[in-house]
């Protein structure tokens, strides 16, 4: 396994001092989960070490911390309990959670994360063509890029996971809010008051559900229309399933179909096929898991210093600038490596042992990454 | 909601736990305390009552109220008596059985009335979905593809229901849902509630308060424990009713493993998962486990109870099944003998009961070889 770049002491009092300020100028506007004396909070410092079962009593104490300490990352937990802070899990008392997605673009496998992702071994920089290069060599570093592509496929995989939660879920879209991460993912908050009392046993099922996974052919292929009217009456995934197989044979969605898919010998074969181009990657640990803890909407992201925003609209949602919160006066930085970057509206680099004076929030963000030192 | 404007005494009879059945009774005299339920002049009732205890606990659970005698308020008594003897066998597992019969007794009366009366099936699984689980159970009717379904449930019901079951048909991700609902048929619906049926009559008879109780029921409860105990001693099937406590009953596995635990040495994960799920499995306490467990190295006992009752399915959630021999071979872990393939066990579970009743049928075997021998040598028949 590689491991993140180290970002070095003086560097890290940088990025300290900027979040300080940035905390400072928007402590009004910081979310605040619902009934936060129920939450348990965690903090990754400025030292790299996590701090959880952490708890507070009011938004005025948690933003007050947040100020003193100015953590590097802001953590609140999916769970409500009784006793949040304990530090023992069982002892917490679990109440309920949120139900909470998250769409990780590096699942969705997007053909430019060939093209900017990269190795850093030593001062080398190697192509990242998959993970079968990782082995062997213990110091290279993976380092993980954005660019504009790769966010416009995780707002694809956004799209999907919307659609399948209203409609098949019947979850109202004012109950659902989704954020750019900050980094290379979308998180999906439902506020649903009543889907709260999941519990561990019928979470793993939403995921199921969502993934397509474990889905038997057979379910759906009971359900093929015997008779003409019957196609327009099918519901949920088998609809969706139907209606691309008929999109793969080129046939119309009418019962000649129907016919053809039910003597299909290999319709098991074709379904999932089918399904892999249906499925809505999420990682279900995220939605399964109700001990973890979640970034906190509106903080900034440890990884990129971007803030995790949210997309009210998701098709007129530019995460790129919208999550961009520092200003632009000049850093001038050693820059080991840098591919390409689009942020904030405009286009930096590549660069490659190099230089250069960048404005402030592109300078967070490559520190952020380990890839340059303060010059001065 | 579950209005029982359909249903008939007859119906509502084939629910006994319900209210109503108890509204029946008074409506027809037939509001009998415990004592007077016991005495000759209901000698009909007492009858029934332990047929149907029988049919329940030791039987198939086919259990029918004699012809001619089939009124309302007698299957609603013969089920008073049988809660009444469940309830002093002070046997949990006998509460279980009988419990489950039951729910599977009212499964099947809704499926058999399901295509003749189907008004009244409606009415019976809306009434049971209301007062059993305090969900309710929409009335769908809808076409969808070639399937006609009769019922839907809001899918957090639903999951509720059916996380218990294991089929993967069963799994959501293998239902029709649409606008927050799970499309569901009749005997879905029907197989979704028993569970839930079987735990109310569990709650029921636990619930069931005796003062003091008619000598002729406690006798009945006695024989009734008996009888379960040698069925289900020849079946070898109730494991939990003696547990193997001699490590020399385990599989060579599990015995390795509490070997290297007697010795101090620190087990990986696995193995600890492995050995614990199989302890209690076997139904050996936890207070025991943690006693082996404390000689591990890195010991604390508040993870391994946590832990433990993870494993066990404690606060709700569902225990843990051993891992299968296949598992534990890819873990490295197996060390199986001769002992394994003669027993054809698939799981290290399987080997206490198959070896006893092995050495049980060796027994068996020898003794009639050395009758046979002795008989052979001339040996008189009082010697034997």
């Amino acid at each position: 396994m590689t491991q993140r770049l180290k970002v070095g002491e003086r560097e890290r009092e940088f990025l300290r001092t900027r979040y300080r300020g940035f905390y400072y100028r928007n402590l009004d506007k910081l979310w605040m989960p619902r009934s936060l004396p129920e939450r348990e909070i965690g903090f990754l410092t400025f030292g790299y070490t996590y701090r959880r079962h952490l708890s507070f009593t009011d938004d005025a104490e948690f933003k007050a911390t947040i100020l003193r300490e100015t953590p590097w990352g802001i953590f609140y937990s999916i769970s409500y309990y009784d006793d949040p802070g304990n530090a023992v899990m069982e002892r917490k008392g679990w109440k309920g959670a949120d139900l909470v997605f998250d769409i990780d673009i590096k699942d969705l496998e997007p053909p430019c994360l060939k093209e900017h992702d990269f190795l850093l071994c030593d001062d080398q920089v190697l192509p990242y063509t998959g993970a079968g290069d990782l082995s062997g060599d213990g110091g290279c570093k993976k380092v993980d890029w954005i660019c504009p592509l790769c966010i416009d496929d995780g707002k694809d995989g956004v799209l999907k996971l919307l659609d399948v939660l209203t409609r098949d879920f019947g979850i109202s879209p004012g109950d659902i809010q989704v954020y750019y991460s900050g980094h290379r993912g979308f998180h999906v908050h439902i506020e649903d008051g009543e889907l709260v009392s999941l519990d561990r046993r019928s979470r793993p099922q939403i995921t199921e559900y969502l993934t397509l996974s474990g889905v038997d052919p057979k379910s759906i292929w009971r359900l093929l229309p015997l008779a003409e009217g019957e196609m327009n009456s099918l519901m949920g995934w088998p609809k969706r399933i139907v209606e691309r197989a008929s999109q793969v044979l080129n046939r119309p969605m009418t019962l000649p179909l129907a016919n053809v898919l039910r003597k299909a010998k290999r319709f098991n074969s074709l379904i999932d096929g089918v399904i892999d181009d249906l499925r809505i990657s999420i990682d279900p640990q995220v939605t399964q898991d109700i001990s973890r803890i979640f970034r906190l909407p509106t903080s900034l992201n440890e990884k990129t210093g971007l803030r995790k925003t949210r997309c009210d609209d998701i098709m007129s949602c530019d995460p790129l600038v919208e999550s961009v919160v520092f200003d632009d006066d000049p850093v001038k930085l050693h820059v080991t490596y840098a591919p390409k970057l689009d942020l904030g509206g405009y286009t930096y680099g590549p660069y490659r042992k190099t230089t250069v004076r960048l404005p402030t929030f592109v300078a967070v963000f490559l520190v952020s990454k380990g890839l340059a030192k303060l010059a001065i | 909601m579950g209005s029982p404007s359909v249903l008939g005494d007859n119906e509502i009879s084939e629910l006994p736990f319900l209210p109503e059945a108890a509204g029946i009774l008074t409506r027809r005299g037939y509001a009998l305390t415990i004592e007077e339920l016991a005495e000759e002049a209901n000698r009909n009732i007492l009858i029934s009552g332990i047929s149907r205890v029988k049919a329940d606990v030791i039987g198939d659970g086919g259990f029918q109220v004699p012809q001619g005698v089939q009124s309302p308020e007698l299957r609603i008594l013969s089920f008073v008596v049988a809660s009444v003897i469940v309830k002093l066998t002070k046997n949990n597992l006998i509460v279980k059985k009988f419990a489950l019969a039951e729910a599977k007794r009212i499964e099947n009366f809704i499926r058999t009335i399901a295509s003749s009366q189907r008004d009244s099936a409606v009415a019976l699984l809306t009434l049971l979905y209301d007062r059993v689980l305090k969900m309710r159970l929409y009335r769908a009717d809808r076409i969808i593809g070639s399937q006609l379904f009769e019922f839907k449930l809001r899918f957090q019901d639903y999951l509720t229901l059916a996380t218990t079951i294991n089929a993967p048909s069963w799994r959501l991700v293998n239902r029709v849902l649409d606008s927050g609902f799970v499309y569901i048929k009749m005997e879905n619906a029907t197989r979704l509630v028993r569970d839930a049926i079987a735990r109310l009559i569990e709650d029921h008879i636990r619930s069931l308060k005796m003062v003091k109780a008619p000598q002729l029921l406690v006798e009945e409860a006695k024989k009734l424990v008996e009888e379960t105990s040698e069925i289900v001693g020849s079946r070898g099937a109730a494991r939990s009713w003696s547990v193997a406590t001699n490590p020399e009953e385990y599989p060579p596995c599990i015995r390795s493993l509490l070997a290297k635990l007697e010795s101090g040495e620190n087990l990986s994960h696995f193995a600890r998962f492995l050995l614990a799920s199989f302890l209690i499995n076997i139904g050996l306490s936890l207070d025991d486990i943690i006693r082996l467990f404390s000689r591990s190295p890195d010991f604390d006992e508040r993870i391994t109870r946590y832990q433990l009752g993870h494993i066990a399915g404690e606060r709700g959630g569902k225990r843990y099944l051993t891992p299968s021999c296949t598992k534990i071979m890819s873990m490295g872990l197996c060390v199986k003998d001769e002992s394994c393939d003669d027993l054809k066990i698939k799981n290290p579970i399987a080997y206490i009961h198959r070896r006893r009743k092995h050495r049980r049928e060796e027994k068996t075997k020898h003794d009639t070889k050395a009758k046979g021998r002795r008989k052979g040598k001339g040996v008189p028949e009082d010697e034997i």
